[in-house]
Order: structure tokens, then C-alpha cells, then sequence
């Protein structure tokens, strides 16, 4: 989907506290233009194509992306947004779905302007151990969920789907023995999946997850080796 | 500066050799056209209409790109494994298969005999199956080889009529996940799973006004799919940029499953 007459956002959300966790991810987005940076001012036009440089901005949780209003902390200006990546925060308590629940919400008005899509990256990383692999579980069935509620909610005019890296361990470009692909996710693969997700590719796809993992939703204890 | 999404993958096939099982007609045309738009060399499958996948092909030749027809009747075993023979010794190797061959009953439950059954699996289902294994020595000479099948959004959302069609669907998406465990790490496998998209196999629901304004106003997206939708999603599970995805189903369908 593309916005109807004049230019429109493609950006990241970035929660409050991710910045330094979620750097690569930011870094990688930035090079596909696009990138966590303020609006133009109002008549200045194009969209926002410059690699990110120094600190990214941050959004406060449950606001600043009010496609009404102008000025500080990230709001748009009035300008529609085309795409929308969300970026899981690293954090696991109930402040990580207020914050994912709030930009949805706010995303609305600019992204059915836009005719735009969101669309929601995790990146897989928890904590290592057995609290990590329930943790990984919890947040991909609330993103699931999340995407579907709000797929239903922003159709027809914006799509919201869902981008699952892994696998849920100490994230690590590189080599991985024990998944099918036998590599581990790099920051480029969750972007491209973003992007095709988010782009004119998919317009006929709402309410998906894709699981980028290398296969590593595919194991389970008697699946044999592979 | 960043390259501009869409000149990059304007091209991201280029120099891939794939082939499109029921490439001449419905999706796997428009999935054929979009490979070939991307720089693809395309290999046509085709049963029945012979002038379809001739045309296709020119028109394939005429935008710059490559393309040859192949005739193979996919319930036959031994018409499958020339099929694939004779694409090696067209190009020696695929890089990408696309099994999107298939048929429709859409009998209901009393109405579908044991035949019936046969017949629908023996093209949608194992008709697939013996495509990716007879492809198998071809896709380890490719470059980065990866296979999508194509199954639906009635392999695992019922509906009322075709009970054999919906199970060979199913039996795609299981057969699909089993596939990227096994041939992995070489080959990635994944599925595109199409919603109500136009094409002439459902010509009898989208042409009928009372049909086709029950499945629009039953997609979120608010209108029936068209054939041009699907290939993007088939060209990225192809593609480099889902070099960690295998084992995927992905839902190609305007969010119908949601409602």
C-alpha cells in the first residue's frame, strides 16, 4: 500500500531503555532507510532516507506518534506513515505489552493516512536458561495475538504483521550446530523479512507471523536429528 | 544512500534457475511472470493447455528474461521424473521449484467417492511429494536452492465442499515442515498458503455476485485476491533475503482466517 498523494514515514519505534540492546537492529534498519528520526517540518516534503547518526530518539511509552500534533519527542507532524517497524522491547514485564499495546494504538490515525503497514519484529533474544525458554514462548503467543487483534482492527486500510527471530538464546551471528539452517539470525535477516512484510510485496498479507529462525520452531524432543 | 527497495529487488532472481509446476494458468502464471520479471530463468510446467505455457514463455522472452515449456501429468511417477530430466538437461541444475500444480473437487462429503479422493491426492499431494524428490540432485547443484509449495488457506481453515482437496492441503503444509527438517541445511523449504484469490479454478464463486460479495466482505482486506499477490511472497521465500527461513507456511489471504 502506498499513500494516497504526497510523501509518508517508513521508521522505527524503538521503546524507551532499548536504544543500546536493539542498536544493530536500529543500525541495519537505518541502512534500508529507515530510520528512528524526528519528522520533517511541516512543507519540507521527502521521505526520510539518511543513515542514523548519534543516538537514536526515543518514543515515550503510550505516546508521541499522534499524527494530529506537532513538535517534540518523536510526533509526526500530520505526516501519514507508510511503514511502521515496532521493535519488541528487551524488557519482559507487563511495561513490554503496555508499550507495544500503546504505539499500536497510536499508530492509527498516520498509518491508515499512509495506507501504511506495522509491522512487529522480535528479535529472540531472552535470557539464557529455563526462564528463557518459557519467556521466549510468552512473547511470541502475545505478539501473535497482538497482530491478529489489531490486523482485524486497522483493516482495510493498514496491515500489521509479525516478525519472529530466534533462536531464543544469547543472540549470536554465526554458526549454529543445532538448527536446521545450521546459522544463526543476523539483524539483516529480521530487516528483510521487515521489509517484504511491510512493503507493497505483501499487500495481500495481514495478521501473519514469520518465524525467521532458522527452522528452530521445527524441533521438538523426538523430531530426530537433522 | 540506500537502494531503493524496489530496484533491488527488481532483480533478485537474477540468473536463478527455477521451475513453476502449473506454471501456465491461475497462480503459477502469475507466479512465473513475477520470477521472470525478477530476472528468473523459468521452466513452465504444464498438463492440458500447451498454448498458454507457449505464450507465457514468449512473453517471458520478450521482456528480456528465459523461460522454457515442460509437459508432465504430476499423477503420473514416470512423466514427473523425465519432467525433471529433461530441466536438467536444459540448465543442469534449479535453484527454486514452485509446486503449484494441482486440481479441485469440491464435492461434498456425501458426494465424494473414494476415487475422488485418490485422484486429488494423487496430483495435489503426492504429485508435489515426487516433484521435490525427483528435483532433488538438480536443487543440491543450485546455487542457494530452496522449493515453496503452494497449499491453501482451506489446509487448515474448513470449509463446506472439497473435503479431499482440503486434506491434500493440509497434507502440503505437514509435508512442507517435514521436508525443511530433512533436506536441511541444503535446501529450504517453505509454503505460500493462497486465501480466495481469481483464478479460473474458482471461476464458478467469484463470478457469482452473491459469492464473490460473501468472501469480500469476509476478508479484512476487503476484496478477493488476485493472482499478482502471491508471486512477491513466493519470490522472497525463493530469494536471498529468507536465507534463515525454512519450514514456513505463510499466509497469503487479506487476513480471511482472522474474521
Amino acid at each position: 500500500m502506498t499513500a494516497v498523494g504526497g510523501p509518508s514515514y517508513r521508521c522505527t519505534i524503538c521503546p524507551p531503555g532499548g536504544e543500546r540492546s536493539l542498536q544493530p537492529l536500529l543500525r541495519a534498519f537505518a541502512k534500508e532507510g529507515v530510520s528512528l528520526r524526528p519528522p520533517p517540518r511541516e512543507g519540507s516534503g521527502g521521505r526520510m532516507t539518511a543513515p542514523l547518526k548519534g543516538r537514536p530518539r526515543t518514543l515515550p511509552v503510550g505516546g508521541g506518534v499522534d499524527g494530529g500534533q506537532s513538535g517534540k519527542n518523536g510526533s509526526w507532524g500530520g505526516w501519514p506513515i507508510e511503514l511502521a517497524v515496532l521493535l519488541w522491547p528487551p524488557s519482559f514485564g507487563p511495561g513490554a505489552l503496555r508499550f507495544m499495546v500503546d504505539s499500536l494504538r497510536s499508530l492509527s490515525r498516520p498509518l491508515r493516512a499512509g495506507r501504511g503497514a506495522v509491522v512487529l519484529v522480535y528479535p529472540g533474544d531472552v535470557p539464557s536458561g529455563s526462564e528463557g525458554r518459557w519467556l521466549g514462548g510468552v512473547v511470541e503467543g502475545l505478539g501473535r495475538s497482538l497482530v491478529r487483534s489489531f490486523a482485524l482492527e486497522y483493516a482495510p486500510d493498514a496491515r500489521v504483521n509479525f516478525v519472529v527471530g530466534g533462536p531464543h538464546l544469547a543472540r549470536r551471528e554465526g554458526r549454529h550446530p543445532r538448527l536446521p539452517t545450521r546459522r544463526n539470525t543476523t539483524s539483516e535477516d529480521l530487516v528483510q523479512a521487515a521489509l517484504f512484510l511491510g512493503g507493497d510485496g505483501a499487500r495481500f498479507i495481514t495478521g501473519e507471523t514469520l518465524p525467521v529462525d532458522g527452522g528452530a520452531h521445527l524441533l521438538w524432543t523426538a523430531g530426530g536429528e537433522g | 544512500m540506500p537502494v531503493p527497495g524496489n530496484q533491488r529487488e527488481s532483480r533478485s532472481m537474477a540468473g536463478r534457475v527455477v521451475l513453476v509446476t502449473g506454471g501456465s494458468r491461475g497462480i503459477g502464471r502469475a507466479i512465473a511472470q513475477d520470477l521472470g520479471k525478477a530476472g528468473a530463468e523459468v521452466a513452465v510446467g504444464y498438463v492440458h493447455d500447451r498454448k498458454a505455457a507457449e505464450s507465457l514463455v514468449s512473453e517471458l522472452i520478450g521482456t528480456g528474461a528465459s523461460g522454457r515449456a515442460f509437459r508432465a501429468d504430476l499423477s503420473r511417477p514416470p512423466e514427473v521424473r523425465r519432467l525433471l530430466a529433461r530441466v536438467g538437461s536444459w540448465r543442469g541444475r534449479l535453484d527454486g521449484l514452485v509446486t503449484c500444480g494441482g486440481i479441485y473437487r469440491g464435492a461434498t462429503v456425501e458426494g465424494t467417492p473414494a476415487s475422488e479422493w485418490e485422484e486429488v491426492l494423487r496430483v495435489d499431494l503426492i504429485g508435489s511429494f515426487e516433484t521435490v524428490r525427483e528435483a532433488l540432485p538438480l536443487l543440491r547443484a543450485g546455487r542457494d536452492p530452496a522449493v515453496v509449495t503452494i497449499s491453501s488457506v482451506l489446509g487448515s481453515h474448513p470449509a463446506i465442499g472439497g473435503v479431499a482437496y482440503q486434506a491434500a492441503k493440509a497434507g502440503v503444509e505437514q509435508m512442507t515442515r517435514v521436508l525443511a527438517r530433512e533436506l536441511a541445511p541444503a535446501v529450504r523449504v517453505n509454503g505460500v498458503a493462497p486465501g480466495f484469490i481469481r483464478t479460473d479454478l474458482n471461476r464458478g464463486g467469484h463470478e457469482d455476485p452473491h459469492y464473490h460479495r460473501f468472501v469480500s466482505e469476509g476478508t479484512p482486506l476487503g476484496r478477493w485476491g488476485e493472482p499478482e499477490d502471491v508471486g512477491p511472497a513466493v519470490r522472497f521465500l525463493l530469494g536471498p533475503g529468507s536465507r534463515n527461513v525454512t519450514g514456513v507456511v505463510l499466509g497469503v489471504d487479506g487476513g480471511i482466517p482472522l474474521g
